[in-house]
């Protein structure tokens, strides 16, 4: 019977520990009527790296926020959505493409229609040993193995790497290549850990995502606006919380100007 | 990928979680042997570096196996120009990568199971003249039965349900490395929830199927006393 309670414990360990740590987070979960502003924003992976110079930027701006509770949730914006329908405490919601943000819409969870703050811009990044300043055609070259993309119907980066490769006439070719990541960042570290080339957002060649570049020793070639559907990469926000003055005054600071000049700052466009 | 129902990459996700049960049965079996029998002062940094592989999240885990294992390695270098096997984005790599995640969850069912075999019994064996294979083969595997089918078990539906490594390493390529958890996860992720259940009814069932075959044969061979 020994050996039955051994089993036993060593699954209810495993059962057990994913259960602690859900009810830990449920009690760390702020509660909404706590005296101090308080925000939570849901941002998509791509913003990882702006978003604390954005939030920065907005206290510096409001005096009221300066020590305000606010806080980010970062992660694709699938699993974003999925959690603001099962009632996640947003505030506000920044996405990484436009059709999420019009799917809550449309489904009545927000306060307003989506609203468009930037625009992505794709890059490509190879290996010194390829010749990839020649442009993507030079993916089709046998010494080009591997080349990591977004899963088009997930990410939009991975989408305009689809038309740019389409319009240059080599995705056929280059197709057999690819190695997929489930969003942009994860394409980030497929591209710098092994594949050969990547398609990425410009945005990651700022920060620490620029020093982790340069350590592998990759360089980048941008693309004329011409090359892709710029449509794809344009990322909406949504208001989900009408009654938090927070959210919307955060929503009001991204249409202003010192937002669009950190975004542009970053690897974004704003029109 | 927005086409109907795809079998592969279940075919995939069971193709790579019975052959990592097999080899890490074979590599564990000996192993767990020797931890359950010395009293080396190093058993203890074995045991705990087998164990690390569950502390760190997996696609962080899955992010070093990436960069240990790609072609600018000296590992990843060695296996493809001598023996022309690429180790990372292939049904190789992916193996590997589930053999290094599962690994502790073969062996400590088993060793654990090792442990509790009486010496006596043991003591027994090597009186009568049987060497230490015989013994393993025919007094330690029948006494831990148990162990033996938690492990092979949780191994196989940790594997089957593995996605963060996988994903990782694999690259999610279609009939090679796309399997089944991640498939579920990226119709999730496309908001397909309803394509995303039927996917996620299915491999509930099939494995449930399995592992309930397994525990109906080990109930009704199971030796009385």
């Amino acid at each position: 019977m020994e050996k039955r309670k051994l089993l036993f414990v060593f699954l209810l360990l495993h059962v057990s520990f994913p259960l602690i740590i859900s009810c830990k987070k449920a009690q760390d979960r702020p509660r909404q009527d706590t005296e101090q502003a308080m925000l939570q924003i849901a941002a998509a992976a791509n913003l990882s790296y702006v978003i604390p110079k954005l939030v920065d930027a907005f206290r510096a701006k409001y005096e009221k926020y300066e020590n305000a509770d606010i806080r980010i949730t970062k992660a694709s914006s699938g699993s974003l959505v999925a959690q603001i329908r099962n009632g996640a405490p947003f505030g506000l919601f920044l996405s990484a493409n436009t059709a999420y943000p019009q799917a809550l819409y449309s489904d009545s969870l927000t306060v307003a229609p989506p609203e468009i703050y930037a625009e992505g811009i794709p890059v490509m990044v190879f290996r010194r040993r390829i010749e990839g300043e020649r442009g993507v055609g030079s993916l089709t070259d046998d010494s080009v193995e591997k080349v990591a993309v977004a899963r088009p119907e997930l990410a939009p980066y991975g989408e305009a790497a689809l038309q740019i490769l389409r319009r240059a006439g080599v995705l056929e070719q280059v197709q057999d290549k690819f190695v997929y990541g489930v969003s942009v960042t994860q394409t980030f570290q497929h591209a710098t850990a092994a594949a050969d080339a990547g398609f990425i957002a410009a945005s990651l060649l700022h920060g620490e995502a620029g020093i982790e570049l340069e350590k592998a020793d990759m360089q980048w070639i941008g693309f004329p606006e011409s090359s892709y559907d710029a449509a794809v990469l344009q990322q909406a926000m949504v208001l989900l919380d009408s009654s938090n003055t927070a959210a919307a005054d955060f929503y009001t600071f991204m249409r202003g100007e010192e937002a669009a000049e950190i975004m542009e700052k970053n690897g974004y466009r704003v029109r | 990928m927005s086409e109907g129902f795809d079998i592969e990459p279940f075919l995939l996700s069971f193709r790579l979680a019975a052959i990592t049960t097999v080899i890490l049965f074979a590599v564990s079996l000996p192993l767990a042997w020797k931890l359950s029998q010395t009293r080396s002062v190093f058993k203890p940094f074995v045991e705990a570096c087998i164990s690390m592989p569950i502390v760190l999240p997996p696609t962080v885990l899955g992010f070093y196996l990436l960069v240990l294992l790609s072609g600018r390695s000296p590992l990843g270098m060695f296996f493809g120009e001598r023996l022309h096997i690429d180790l990372v984005f292939t049904f190789e790599g992916i193996l590997i990568a589930s053999c290094i995640y599962s690994f502790p969850f073969m062996l400590q069912p088993l060793q654990a199971g090792m442990e509790q075999v009486p010496v006596k019994l043991l003591e027994a064996s090597y009186t009568l003249g049987k060497s230490k294979l015989q013994t393993l083969l025919h007094v330690i595997l029948p006494n831990i039965k148990p162990s033996m089918l938690t492990g092979l078990i949780i191994t196989f539906a940790h594997t089957v349900g593995e996605f963060g490594v996988v994903l990782m390493v694999g690259g999610s390529i279609q009939g090679e490395t796309r399997v089944a958890s991640i498939a579920i996860y990226e119709l999730v992720e496309r908001m397909e929830y309803g394509t995303a259940h039927i996917y996620a009814a299915i491999l509930i069932a099939f494995s449930f199927a399995v592992l309930m075959t397994v525990y109906l044969l080990n109930h009704r061979y199971k030796i009385p006393g």
